[in-house]
């Protein structure tokens, strides 16, 4: 049983096939996986259903996937969860803006899924900051 | 951008040979204008001088035939003005067309960069597609369903790397590759790529070695690109080795240090040698996979990091592959 066992993960990717993908996997690690099909869906649930982190694509149209976390960042009710993001952007110009929008951490498409599993499991055992 | 980033961007600015023409060509029309203005101003005074104070003196108009003295007066500052006009023209016109070339290159290295950021999505569906497929997590799979999954995997692996090259080749040709140096210790660096490499080497039958001085030899480089630099040389010296092995040897003389990566593989024939960094040549390559853009890549990183990379080779006597770096300290 992992540290990712029993959260709820909201992930939010435009493309079905990715959601799919990664449902299916979520799954298997025994999380409760919430879909978004953009980022304004993506900001919408984080509120409504306070997942224990979310999994942002970062290239969704409209609202990008930085935006989205700098926006949920921002929010007093959704500050404390950990966001990590997923970008088929080149990784190295990336870090910067991903620290500036105050994402937890960031992975390049095509990843590793025990890649990802680190990850997640590295940010739920970040303390977070206090709801305010 | 920190000044690390831009004392690099003005470097390359500076090596631009474009922007050195541009540069040389309005030093030397400015240049033309003070030789163009200094050239006129004889015959100019000359011209006054006649008009103003002997035009009138019939004497000396008759005796130095005056009219045409002023006529050729003219002809020479108009045929100057012409000439001089003529010269600009055709300078700004291969200037212009210098500026478009740039512009394509530009617009390709874009390009390039765009195509293979759309690849990486499609490739991360795929791979997570068969990864969850090669977990279970879809049900068991048969021996028989294995195979192909496992070609499948090793498929988009090398997608995987093809892309990743040709976004370097485009960053590297727009010139916005961009080096994270850091103090490294090039005995670390040898030694995990050296461990990276073993599972290959001795699937293959082969005996990679790391001979390294114990003393650290410290180098300002980013870890990153130089780690691909001497991976790309030591998984190239394995592919093409069919026995024997590959030594990686790192020495150190006075201010530079030297990795070499030996081989006692086919060699490259002389006449391919000029053509082995260069991108898209797959010299020898025959049934290996690769993009011809592994060598390419590595000279750039390594000239960036103000090294040279170089390769000694004969037909079937082995290849020894010279990358010299600057030492720190």
């Amino acid at each position: 049983m992992g540290v990712a066992t029993g959260k709820t993960v909201l992930f939010a990717d435009d493309e079905e096939s990715m959601r799919k993908v990664l449902e299916r996997r979520l799954t298997a690690w025994g999380c409760r996986p919430i879909a978004a099909t953009n980022s304004l869906d993506a900001v919408r649930l984080a509120r409504e259903r306070r997942p224990d982190l979310i999994l942002l694509d970062d290239t969704m149209p409209g609202l990008t996937g930085l935006a989205a976390c700098h926006q949920l960042k921002l929010g007093e009710d959704t500050r404390h969860i950990p966001v990590l993001v997923l970008t088929a952007r080149d990784s190295r110009t990336l870090a910067a803006e991903v620290r500036t929008a105050g994402a937890d951490g960031f992975l390049q498409k095509p990843f590793e899924f025990t890649e990802l599993l680190q990850l997640i499991e590295g940010a739920l055992a970040q303390p977070q900051p206090l709801r305010s | 951008m920190t000044p690390p980033e831009k004392e690099q961007r003005a470097r390359q600015r500076r090596l631009d040979p474009l922007e050195e023409l541009r540069a040389s060509t309005e030093a030397w029309l400015s240049q033309f204008n003070i030789a163009f203005a200094l050239m006129s101003i004889i015959p100019l005074l000359i011209c006054c001088y006649l008009i103003t104070v002997k035009f009138f003196s019939l004497s000396i108009l008759a005796g130095i035939n005056g009219m045409y003295f002023l006529f050729a007066v003219i002809l020479a500052l108009l045929g100057l003005l012409a000439g001089r006009q003529v010269i600009r023209t055709v300078i700004r016109r291969l200037l212009d067309a210098n500026e478009r070339m740039d512009r394509f290159q530009t617009m390709q290295s874009e390009f390039v960069h765009h195509v293979a950021h759309e690849f990486r999505s499609p490739l991360a569906i795929i791979k997570g597609a068969l990864d969850n497929l090669r977990d279970g997590l879809y049900g068991t799979l048969t021996s028989e369903q294995v195979e192909p999954l496992t070609m499948s995997n090793r498929e988009v692996a090398r997608l995987r790397r093809v892309v990743g090259d040709l976004l370097d080749i485009g960053q590297i040709e727009s010139g916005k590759l961009a080096l994270h140096r850091e103090l490294l210790v090039l005995q670390e660096v040898l030694r995990d790529v050296t461990q990276a490499c073993q599972a290959l080497s001795t699937e293959r039958g082969l005996a990679l070695e790391l001979q390294a001085p114990e003393q650290p030899i410290r180098v300002h480089a980013d870890r990153d690109r130089l780690s691909q630099v001497f991976l790309n040389l030591v998984t190239n010296a394995i592919k093409f080795t069919p026995r024997g092995g590959v030594q990686v040897r790192l020495t150190r003389n006075g201010a530079a240090t030297q990795v070499e990566v030996a081989d006692s593989g086919r060699g490259i024939a002389r006449e391919d040698l000029g053509r082995l960094f260069v991108k898209f040549e797959r010299v020898g390559a025959g049934d290996q996979e690769g993009s011809g853009l592994g060598l390419a890549i590595a000279k750039a990183i390594v000239e960036l990091h103000d090294g040279r990379i170089w390769v000694e080779s004969e037909s079937n006597r082995g290849s020894h592959f010279f990358v010299r770096l600057p030492a720190e300290g």
